[in-house]
């Protein structure tokens, strides 16, 4: 007996592309990938932000700086402001963000006096000093040395392309690049890669590997060169070769910035949003301010007297400092049993890495053996510990 | 700005204050580094009394790193080509690695390879035309060429870098 089966006709070619299942350009990468290494990185997993305090949501010193005028110039938590040969003052302030873009806060620079003669050797740029530690993934200064992306949102009154460098003083080497603003006042989003040096490894401990720096002025010694890596010596013109703008030329020009990203590899990733308080115990590795908080709580720091002394210390710090650290205070008093409140200076540093103590100095009349303190007599009296690089 | 070096007999330790700041002795700490700058631009003006000798010698020892470093990239920069003169190409024999039989000889020898160390670069032109537009009309001048007269310059701040270097710098080379 014969059976007739009869069934719908298949197209072998629709069934084989049906296998190769339907994917994006990103799919298909990570399909790609021949290591779990490759595909974190094509992910963005894992931590890639390298600047601390990026958002700008940290601001130990205080939130508005006025008559901001010479180099090194803590603002924000581990930004600086750098300058040489020029003579612009500053109002520099916390501001909202794109907040639209995540971003509640910004760092915003206004000229309050102008520099509009720039010499040729002058430069004035908002800066952040990275340890080494942190950037041993570049591999800089070996065959294998990464590229480095960095994003940001910018915006300014002044539109043009401005200088964005990495420089290494430890090799005295320069990578620069470079971005342009378009449109006045405006949120811009922006990203620039910069190649692996293969040349100058940075020092695996923790001084300074590399600076970020974002230029707002620069004289013409500095601006004539090629865009890239070079040695400094030999080619200082190349360290912001394309920036055209000068910011401090008039009063009222500003510029702020947020967002800041630095991440190895040549794709910018989305911003890598850390926690309030991760972001303020990094920060804390290089600056303390006891007092930040802008209450008046009395007690600071515990001790005891001598006859002309205080030995004052006790203080864990909330994150091993990078360095031992410089102390100073403003406004803080000596409480003495015997003499009150005192004023003092401060004697000998006697901090280590993790614990703060001084000797509190200046003073005559305690009582030895006596318990004494050190307090705040108004809302805005701080003590610091400073090891910012 | 005047450092004073302050010691306690209770720990028997010594710090650095500046303007009511306590700066530690510790290298890594970046406010004693800048008055190890202090000490090299300003000498014994910038303290109160006498400059310990081992801070002395932090501030002698930090300066003479600076000053190597200083002459190994004004050297560097001096070994680069003359732009007005160009590059002459310099070939060199170099050993490939391999040993090859010598018919001749009946021995094996290391095969050699001739290749360019230095290739042939062309001197720029020594003079450019550039439109003076601050007379009116404009005209015409023939100038040096920028990219020579940034080369001298470099090469002669490289060479003042040179003849200012101390000779115990030049001898640790």
């Amino acid at each position: 007996m014969t059976v007739t089966i009869s069934k719908p006709a298949i197209n072998i070619r629709e069934k084989l592309a049906e296998v190769d299942k339907p994917s994006g350009t990103a799919g298909h990468a990570l399909l790609r990938a021949e290591t779990v290494a490759e595909q974190q990185h094509l992910l963005g997993v894992g931590r890639r932000n390298i600047v601390i305090n990026g958002n700008f949501s940290q601001w130990q010193r205080g939130t508005t700086f006025t008559g901001v005028a010479t180099s090194n110039t803590y603002l924000a938590d581990r930004w600086s402001y750098s300058e040489g040969t020029v003579s612009p003052v500053f109002t520099v302030t916390q501001e909202q963000g794109p907040i639209d873009k995540g971003f509640a806060n910004a760092i915003k620079f206004n000229v309050t006096t102008a520099d509009n003669s720039l010499s040729a050797n002058a430069y004035a740029q908002l800066v952040q000093k990275i340890e080494g530690y942190n950037l041993q993934s570049l591999a800089k200064g070996t065959d294998h040395a990464k590229p480095i992306t960095v994003s940001f949102y910018v915006k300014s009154n002044k539109p043009g392309r401005y200088g964005l460098t990495l420089w290494d003083g430890q090799s005295s080497r320069q990578n620069s690049g470079s971005y342009e603003i378009q449109t006045p006042d405006t949120w811009e989003y922006k990203t620039v890669t910069f190649t692996g040096d293969t040349t100058g490894t940075i020092d695996n401990d923790n001084t300074e590997g590399l600076q970020l720096s974002f230029t707002l002025a620069m004289g013409t010694s500095y601006t004539g060169g090629d865009e890239g890596v070079s040695s400094h010596t030999s080619n200082t013109d190349d360290y912001a070769p394309f920036h055209e703008v000068n910011l401090i030329e008039s009063t009222g020009n500003t510029w702020e910035l947020a967002g800041v990203q630095m991440e190895v590899g040549t794709v910018a990733t989305p911003f890598e949003h850390r926690s309030y308080g991760e972001e303020l115990a990094l920060c804390q590795r290089y600056y303390l301010r006891l007092g930040a908080d802008g209450n008046t709580t009395n007690l600071m720091l515990g001790g005891v007297e001598g006859a002309a002394y205080g030995a004052m210390g006790g203080l864990v710090f909330p994150t091993t400092m990078r360095a031992v650290p410089t102390i100073s205070q403003s406004n803080t008093y000596f409480y003495s049993a015997a003499g009150g409140g005192l004023s003092y200076s401060i004697g000998t540093n006697r901090c280590s890495r993790e614990v703060g103590s001084f000797i509190a100095a200046g003073m005559s009349g305690l009582t030895a053996g006596q318990a004494a303190s050190i307090y705040k007599i108004n809302s805005s009296a701080y003590l610091e510990f400073t090891a910012e690089l | 700005m005047t450092y004073t070096y302050v010691t306690d007999e209770i720990f028997n330790s010594a710090s650095i204050v500046v303007e009511n700041k306590s700066i530690p002795l510790d290298p890594a700490n970046s406010d004693y580094q800048r008055m190890l700058d202090d000490i090299i631009e300003e000498g014994a003006d910038c303290w109160d009394g006498d400059i310990p000798a081992d801070i002395q010698t932090a501030a002698d020892t930090k300066l003479f790193n600076k000053q190597c470093r200083d002459y190994r990239d004004a050297k560097a920069r001096l070994a680069q080509y003359v732009l007005a003169e160009g590059q002459e190409e310099v070939r060199e024999t170099q050993e490939t690695g391999t040993q090859i039989f010598n018919e001749t000889t009946l021995e094996m020898e290391a095969q050699t390879v001739e290749v360019i160390v230095k290739r042939r670069i062309d001197p720029v032109a020594a003079t450019v035309t550039e439109l003076n537009k601050s007379v009116e009309p404009p005209v015409e001048e023939t100038i040096e060429n920028p990219l020579i007269t940034k080369d001298n310059a470099e090469r002669a701040a490289a060479q003042a870098i040179i003849d200012s270097t101390p000779q115990a710098v030049k001898d640790s080379f």
